[in-house]
Order: C-alpha cells, then sequence, then structure tokens
C-alpha cells in the first residue's frame, strides 16, 4: 500500500496514544487494586459483586449477633451453674435436718441458713445482664423477673414476667434463642403430686400415705382430670374379706381389683392405704390439683417448716419430702435449661465457623471478579511501557527519515 | 447530528443537504430548521420536530435515529437514563413501603403500634396537551401494603364516559406506558391496560388500579370524556421520598402480640410463633383494613369488636377441651367458635375462621379483610384444660420479633422485576445490581460500537490517505527525476547549440 507522509504521522502518533489510554488503564488498576474500574468493563461481574459484598456484610453482622449471643448465653449458664450449686447445699442441710436427733434449735439454725440460700437464689432469678435488664423476665425486661410479697396470700415468690424468647439472627437460616423465661426455668416447676382421702362410708382407721411417688406420678399423669372435678375422685369398695375393687367415681370404670386385709396396708399405684373395714364399705379418694412452686417458694415453704416448733412429726416429714420433691424437680428444670444453652452455644460456634468459611468464599470469589492481579497488571504494564517506548522512539526514525536530506 | 451533503440527481450543479434519516433541511423553495419542542405530557421531556419556514409543516423526528452528539444525547436519555431512574424510584419505593408496613406492625417503646418511617410523595397526573380543560387534576400515591407491586411502568388514564351524580363518577383506562411512551406488553405480547368503570370522582376518594397505585379524582364532574393524564409514579421518587420518623423510639421492634401460656397447663404444648399480619386501627369498622387491635394499647374486647354492643370481643385466649379439640375465648372468657377434631395446631385462629362451628366465626369478623390480624401456632400435646392467653404486650420492651421480621426484609423477594408486573420477584439488592449491571452493559455494547467505528473511520482514512495523501518521498524522487529530465532536456540544447556552430564554422 502507498503511504503518503501525513499518514505516516497520523499513524505514529495513534499508535502513540493508544498506548497512552492502555498504560493509564493499567496504572489505574495498579493503583486502585482492582480491575473493574467501572461495570461496563464487566456488567454481569458488577452485579455479582453488588450481591457478593452484600452478603460479605451481613456475615460480618452475623458474626457480630453471634458474640453478642454467646456472651448473654455464657452470663445465663453461670447463674443456672451458681443455683444449681445453691441448691445443692440447701439439698445437703434438708436431709441433715431429716435425722432424728436434730433438735429444735438445730432445725432453727438449718432454716436460718436454707432461708440465706432461698435469698441467694430469689437473687440470682432477679439476675441483671450489663445493659441492667432482668434476664429471667421474658419480654418485660424493664421490672424484675420475680417479686416477694411477704403478706401475700398462697405464694409469696411470684413470676412477673411473660414467656418472651427473644431470637437472635446467626445465619441466613438460623436464628437462636438469647434468653430464657424464668416462667420455663423456675416456674413452671412442678410440686410433689398429692392424693387425699374424700370420705368413707363403714370404715374405720383410715390413712393413705404415698409410698412410691413414682409409680403414683404416673397414675396421676394418667388419671387426672382438669376438666371435670368428679372424675378425681376414685372409690375402693371392700367386695371380700381378702379383695377390694378401685372404681372412679366420675366416669363409673373400674380401675382395678387388689388384695385387700383388713387393717393392714393396701397397696395400689404408690399409694398405701390403711383401712379396717368390712365388705360394703367404701373408702373414697382424690387427686390433688397439680401445684407448680418455684424454687424460692419451696424453699420459703421448708424454712416455715423448720422454724414450726409445734409441728407434728409426720406433718415435718410430709414437709421434708415435699421439699425434696420439688427441689429435685426444679433441680431437673435447670438441668435441662443448661442442656438446652449448651446445645445453642454448640450450634452457635458451628455457625460461626461456617459463617467464617463463607465469608472466605465469598471474598474469594469478589476477589477473582473485582480485584487485580498485581504480577500479571505487572507485567503487563512494563509491557505496555516497552510499547510506549517503542512506538515513541520510532517515530522520529519514521518520520525523520526524507529523500530531501539526500537531494 | 450527522447531516449528509450530495449532488442533486438533476445534475443542475445544486446540492442537497438532508439527515442521515432521511429529512430534507434545504429544499429549493425555502428551509427546513430544527429546533425543540413539548410534544408530551411531561414539559421536560422534550422531543425534536422538523417545522417548515415556507410551508406551515411538522416533521416528528426519532431522535435515536439522529445521530451525532444529539442523537447520543437523546438515545442516552432514553435508553439509559429515564429507565435508570425509574427502575431506582420504584426500589426505593418498595424498599421504604416494606419497611413501613412492617413497622406498622410492630409495637414501639412508647408501647404504641408502630407508624410510617418514611413518607412517600403523591404524584399527579400530567395534562396532555389536548385535553379540554387543562386544569384538571388526577393524582396518585402507593397503596399502603402495596410497595412490592409496585413496577417501574408510567401509566397513561384515558377518561371514557363521565356520568353526572353525588359524587359524579368516571368509566377510565389505565394503560402501563414504558418510560418512552410506548405499552407495556404481557408475557402473551398484550398490551396492559384495564377498565375500571364507575370510578366515584371526589376529593379524598382514592380507588386502586394496577400496579399497586391508588387515583383520587378531585376535579369531580369536570373531566371530559377523552381526557388523557400521564401518571409517572417513579420517575422523580427516588429523592423525594423522605424520613418523618424522628424520634429513634417510634423504631416499632417489638410484636404488639404476646402468647402466655397458663402455668396450670399439664400437656406439652408450647408456643412456636404468633404473627402479626393487621394493625390497622378503626374502632368504627368503616374500613375493611380494621384489625382486632383497639387505639388504647389492647385488643378489642366484647362489645367494641365489629360483631356490635351485645357481641364478643376480639379472640383473647385458646382453651383446649381436649387435645383435639379447642375453644377461642375473648377477654370476658365468651366462646366466640369452636374447632374439633384437629391435629395441626398452627395458625389456629385461621382454622378457628374457616372450621369453626357451635358457634361458628362470627361474620363480622369474616366481613373484614383481615381481622383480627394475628395468629399463633401451638406445637406438642395439648391436654384438656390447658389455655393460651393472647393479650398486648404491655412492657414488652426486650421483645424483638418486628426487628427480625424488618432485618429479614432483605432476604426477601420484595420487588417485581419487570415494569409488566408479573413474573417472579427479586430481593432489594438484586434490582440495585440489575440496575448497575443493566447500565453496564449498555456502556459496554457503547464502548464496542464505538471502537468499531472508529476502526472503520482509521481503515476509510488510510484507503484515502493512501489514494490522495501526499508522500514527500514521492515527490521528491519526482522532483529529481523531473530535474534530470530537464538537464537532459538542456544538454540536448547545448549538444545542438555546438552542431550549430560547428556547421555554421563550416560554411564561413
Amino acid at each position: 500500500m502507498r503511504i503518503s507522509t501525513g499518514q505516516l504521522y497520523d499513524r505514529s502518533i495513534q499508535a502513540v496514544l493508544n498506548n497512552q489510554a492502555d498504560l493509564s488503564d493499567i496504572q489505574q488498576q495498579l493503583a486502585s487494586g482492582k480491575k473493574l474500574l467501572r461495570p461496563s468493563d464487566d456488567p454481569v461481574g458488577a452485579a455479582q459483586v453488588i450481591r457478593l459484598t452484600e452478603d460479605i456484610e451481613l456475615i460480618a453482622q452475623y458474626k457480630k449477633n453471634n458474640n453478642l449471643l454467646v456472651n448473654s448465653l455464657e452470663q445465663e449458664e453461670t447463674v443456672l451453674s451458681s443455683v444449681n450449686s445453691a441448691i445443692d447445699r440447701a439439698r445437703v442441710l434438708m436431709i441433715q435436718s431429716g435425722n432424728g436427733i436434730v433438735g429444735t434449735e438445730d432445725r432453727k439454725a438449718i432454716a436460718i441458713e436454707i432461708s440465706q440460700i432461698r435469698d441467694q437464689i430469689f437473687d440470682l432469678m432477679n439476675s441483671r445482664n450489663p445493659e441492667g435488664e432482668y434476664i429471667f423476665a421474658g419480654f418485660q425486661s424493664g421490672s424484675p423477673a420475680f417479686s416477694y410479697n411477704p403478706s401475700a396470700a398462697g405464694d409469696k415468690y411470684r413470676f412477673e414476667g411473660d414467656e418472651g424468647e427473644n431470637n437472635i439472627q446467626v445465619s441466613d437460616t438460623i436464628s437462636l434463642q438469647v434468653n430464657n423465661s424464668g416462667r420455663d426455668v423456675f416456674e413452671d416447676v412442678l410440686s410433689r403430686l398429692k392424693s387425699t382421702i374424700s370420705g368413707s362410708v363403714g370404715a374405720t382407721d383410715v390413712s393413705l400415705k404415698i409410698q412410691g411417688q413414682a409409680a403414683f406420678d404416673k397414675f396421676h399423669a394418667a388419671n387426672y382430670d382438669a376438666v371435670t372435678p368428679a372424675n378425681n375422685e376414685f372409690q375402693i369398695s371392700i367386695l371380700s374379706a381378702t379383695q377390694a375393687q378401685i372404681t372412679n367415681v366420675g366416669t363409673g370404670a373400674v380401675l382395678d381389683t387388689v388384695d385387700f386385709s383388713s387393717g393392714s396396708a393396701l397397696l395400689y399405684k404408690g399409694l398405701e392405704f390403711n383401712i379396717t373395714g368390712v365388705p360394703g364399705d367404701t373408702v373414697n379418694f382424690q387427686l390433688e390439683t397439680p401445684q407448680k412452686k418455684n424454687i424460692a417458694e419451696t424453699l420459703n415453704d421448708f424454712v416455715n417448716a423448720l422454724n414450726n416448733e409445734n409441728i407434728a412429726n409426720s406433718a415435718f416429714d410430709e414437709a421434708l419430702t415435699d421439699v425434696l420433691v420439688g427441689v429435685d424437680n426444679s433441680l431437673t428444670s435447670i438441668a435441662n435449661t443448661i442442656s438446652k444453652i449448651g446445645g445453642r452455644r454448640n450450634t452457635a460456634d458451628s455457625v460461626f465457623a461456617s459463617n467464617l468459611d463463607l465469608e472466605i468464599s465469598n471474598k474469594t470469589a469478589r476477589s477473582n471478579i473485582e480485584e487485580v492481579d498485581y504480577a500479571e497488571a505487572v507485567s503487563e504494564l512494563s509491557r505496555q511501557e516497552t510499547a510506549l517506548q517503542a512506538a515513541q522512539a520510532t517515530f522520529s526514525r519514521v518520520t525523520g527519515t526524507s529523500l530531501f536530506d539526500y537531494i | 447530528m450527522s447531516i449528509e451533503v450530495r449532488q442533486s440527481g438533476k445534475n443542475d450543479g445544486a446540492v442537497m443537504v438532508n439527515l442521515t434519516s432521511g429529512e430534507s433541511l434545504v429544499l429549493e423553495d425555502g428551509s427546513f430548521n430544527l429546533f425543540e419542542v413539548n410534544n408530551d405530557a411531561d414539559l421536560n421531556y422534550k422531543s425534536l420536530q422538523l417545522t417548515s419556514n415556507g410551508k406551515p409543516t411538522t416533521l416528528n423526528i426519532r431522535e435515536t435515529e439522529l445521530g451525532g452528539a444529539i442523537g447520543g444525547l437523546f438515545r442516552y436519555r432514553d435508553e439509559v437514563l429515564e429507565t435508570s431512574r425509574r427502575e431506582l424510584g420504584q426500589i426505593a419505593i418498595a424498599l421504604t413501603e416494606a419497611l413501613n408496613t412492617q413497622n406498622r406492625q410492630g409495637m414501639d417503646l412508647d408501647q404504641q403500634l408502630g407508624g410510617d418511617i418514611f413518607a412517600l410523595p403523591n404524584f399527579y397526573g400530567l395534562n396532555y396537551p389536548d385535553n379540554t380543560d387543562p386544569s384538571s387534576v388526577v393524582s396518585g400515591r402507593i397503596t399502603k401494603g402495596a410497595g412490592s407491586e409496585v413496577s417501574s411502568a408510567d401509566y397513561e388514564i384515558t377518561i371514557n364516559n363521565v356520568t353526572a351524580g353525588a359524587p359524579p363518577t368516571l368509566d377510565i383506562t389505565v394503560a402501563a406506558l414504558n418510560s418512552d411512551g410506548s405499552p407495556v406488553k404481557d408475557i402473551n405480547g398484550n398490551p396492559i391496560s384495564q377498565n375500571y368503570p364507575a370510578v366515584d370522582a371526589q376529593s379524598n376518594t382514592f380507588t386502586s388500579v394496577i400496579g399497586g397505585i391508588e387515583l383520587e379524582f378531585a376535579s369531580g364532574a369536570s373531566y371530559t370524556p377523552g381526557d388523557q393524564f400521564l401518571l409517572q409514579p417513579t420517575k422523580n421518587t427516588a429523592d423525594r421520598i423522605e424520613v418523618v420518623m424522628t424520634r429513634p423510639e417510634d423504631l416499632a421492634l417489638a410484636s404488639p402480640i404476646r402468647v402466655d401460656a397458663s402455668l396450670n397447663n399439664l400437656g406439652d404444648a408450647v408456643l412456636i410463633s404468633s404473627s402479626v399480619t393487621n394493625t390497622f386501627i378503626d374502632n368504627t369498622f368503616g374500613d375493611n383494613r380494621a384489625s382486632g387491635f383497639d387505639d388504647a394499647g389492647g385488643i378489642q374486647g366484647p362489645g367494641s369488636s365489629p360483631t356490635g354492643a351485645l357481641g364478643v370481643g376480639a379472640p383473647a385466649q385458646i382453651l383446649f377441651t381436649a387435645s383435639d379439640e379447642y375453644q377461642v375465648l375473648d377477654s370476658a372468657g365468651t366462646v366466640i367458635t369452636v374447632v374439633s377434631g384437629t391435629t395441626d395446631l398452627s395458625n389456629l385462629l385461621s382454622q378457628a375462621e374457616s372450621a369453626g362451628a357451635g358457634p361458628p366465626w362470627p361474620a363480622a369478623f369474616s366481613a373484614l379483610d383481615d381481622y383480627p390480624g394475628f395468629d399463633l401456632s401451638l406445637q406438642g400435646v395439648p391436654k384438656a384444660g390447658d389455655s393460651f392467653t393472647i393479650g398486648y404486650n404491655t412492657d414488652g420492651l426486650n421483645d424483638n420479633r418486628n426487628g427480625l421480621a424488618m432485618a429479614d426484609l432483605q432476604n426477601q423477594d420484595l420487588m417485581q422485576v419487570s415494569n409488566s408486573g408479573a413474573g417472579q420477584a427479586i430481593s432489594f439488592h438484586e434490582a440495585y445490581g440489575n440496575v448497575v449491571s443493566d447500565i453496564g452493559q449498555k456502556a459496554a455494547s457503547a464502548d464496542i460500537s464505538l471502537q468499531s467505528a472508529n476502526a472503520l473511520k482509521s481503515q476509510s482514512s488510510d484507503w484515502f490517505q493512501s489514494v490522495s495523501g501526499v508522500s514527500l518521498d514521492e515527490e521528491a524522487a519526482n522532483l529529481v527525476r523531473y530535474q534530470q529530465s530537464y538537464a537532459a532536456a538542456a544538454r540536448l540544447l547545448s549538444t545542438a547549440q555546438t552542431l550549430f556552430d560547428t556547421i555554421l564554422a563550416v560554411v564561413r
């Protein structure tokens, strides 16, 4: 092709300008660390970067949430462990007080110590977090979870909060419970299930005590009717000198026929009856309404029994059995809560680990799209530089030659 | 713009000047001028027309085919700017409306039901130049809670018929338009438009139409059939959204209801979730959106609910009479309805609405859109006598359920993808990513066009230069050649001179 002189200049300067533009782009990439300088460089990549950045920021927030969650769980676990060990100490004292040689004065001394423990536990039940919120009060964390009113009829330690449970988001799909309501941990605890004689016809010397609590608990759970009170009354009718029949008064259903001997123990589902009677006599007993008491109330009842100088031995034994069952139920509830907290902590830990992995993979994906590969970019820079230098060096050589110089 | 200059075909030496798209700029009998006019309802949306000086004619020009700098600017406006700002407006509306809706479903730190966080601007119908009365007004707003239905389309409202009366009614057609004024097509390729007969035309009466917007025809009977209005809900919205919540206490992070299990429950049923879907307060029940919340921070009791003075109140308690049967009671303990034979304990109140019997769910409740506006789900096996109380979340300051729901909006698909308002919804971030990548794609394709145009140009100029350009070396060579032939010719002359001299000397 014929090359005109103007073309010679045009082409040379064009080459220099193109090289300069490329060099400037590479320089910008190196300086900013990004190869996506504007969305038009990679439109699909730009949209991906926006979504990946959103994910990375979400994960950063989830990590903060996770720390918050673990802190709260740790605090709650510490409180519950303290309650646990306090109850253990109280339990030792209770068993000690049941010893026959412990006299009235000793019982009072034990009462003083148990009441200290009661106060300590009550204080722990009203624990507060660093923000001053009561951790067991549910949603109503601005006011104490439990109140004490010495003049109240019935329960003196009462739950004032609600069942509110807060969740905290630790990943896109998993949110974990932060707090446990005091209602679930302390208040929703059954006290000992009981049964009483409600009447008898003909029989004399009727007595009833619970001899096997576990067997009776099962019987109670299976037969107690919260809607129709009449269904909770049962009748023992003596059929013969050796047999008695047990029926449900409300429904009329015959439950069982048991061995009977007048004046000696009749065992039925953990209940021990002692009935003196002849065939035709009947004894009625009823299942008492289950009661729920928190640990402070349970301990308080026992402190009252210990302080009562005139209490009969049988009544004290009854109070001791009540408190032991109540304390054991409380311990079970607290242990359950601690294991729930442990489960949540484990989940939180593994979610935290998977969040870290996700963060790394997201960041890698983003940097693959968006960030510059320095080795590649630097070598590209020197290549462009060489090209520019060559273009500039050849400019004068190409344009400097003229036939006129030789004429 | 690109202008073409050609020799006239008549071979009379005349020159024709016209646009590359064909319109002549200079004619034999006069010249055409080019100037800007507004031929659209939107006065800020200019378009170009050619108007003749000699003959009173006007020609509409397709601006995007104009070429050159003006053509490029028009293309940028039509293809990038107008669509992107509408999409941005759409994101702004969907996002703020979703946050507003969620905040209204919560309870704030003052223990009141939440309000709006943002104020969305109202928008006004623009009169087309052909309208009879240019002072007619049509205004619109986004329907509350309908942020996810909003598309980026404009709407053209046509008044088909006006019927006098109190209030006067209008028959209208609402059609969706793209930003360039062409109709939006649905998936079958048909233009999207909808007729609304007998729409009340008076102030403060809003009629819901397509696209999650409501219209108000405040001019009453003064419309004329054939009047058209252009509504642009998303065009200028992104920068007109305002924050109206000034107190941080008004953020409603708690849920307004609380469900408490009775302490005497013996079964193992536990609450797994409670949901709030409607907190609209209207204790006169004139509005179908009314919910079971009263304006005093509570749930409606007997006498104040839609059932009237002697009727039952809103549901406030669930009482199991068997493990598969429950009663729904109001706050005074009156049975609202009984559901029997259910094993699924999810959404107990909506089950009661559909399956409650003896007495059935009150008709006055079902007549409202979403009453009472809350529900609860249990898990486990309840025992007879177990009860669950639903109450206002008084003092529930530690509750973050609504806050979690608000944070979860980020992960939800609450945006329309296309301006046809159909198809899969997407999340806010996806929508924003789409806007960015859309602009990026257009810029990238413009870049490629530029590069190919440059290549074409340099190739052509190369050929041009190659043929008609001056090469100094060539000229130098020619110079030398001509110089030498000159020298040769001169030499010839001197040789002839010598010859003549010799001959003349012989004869002398």
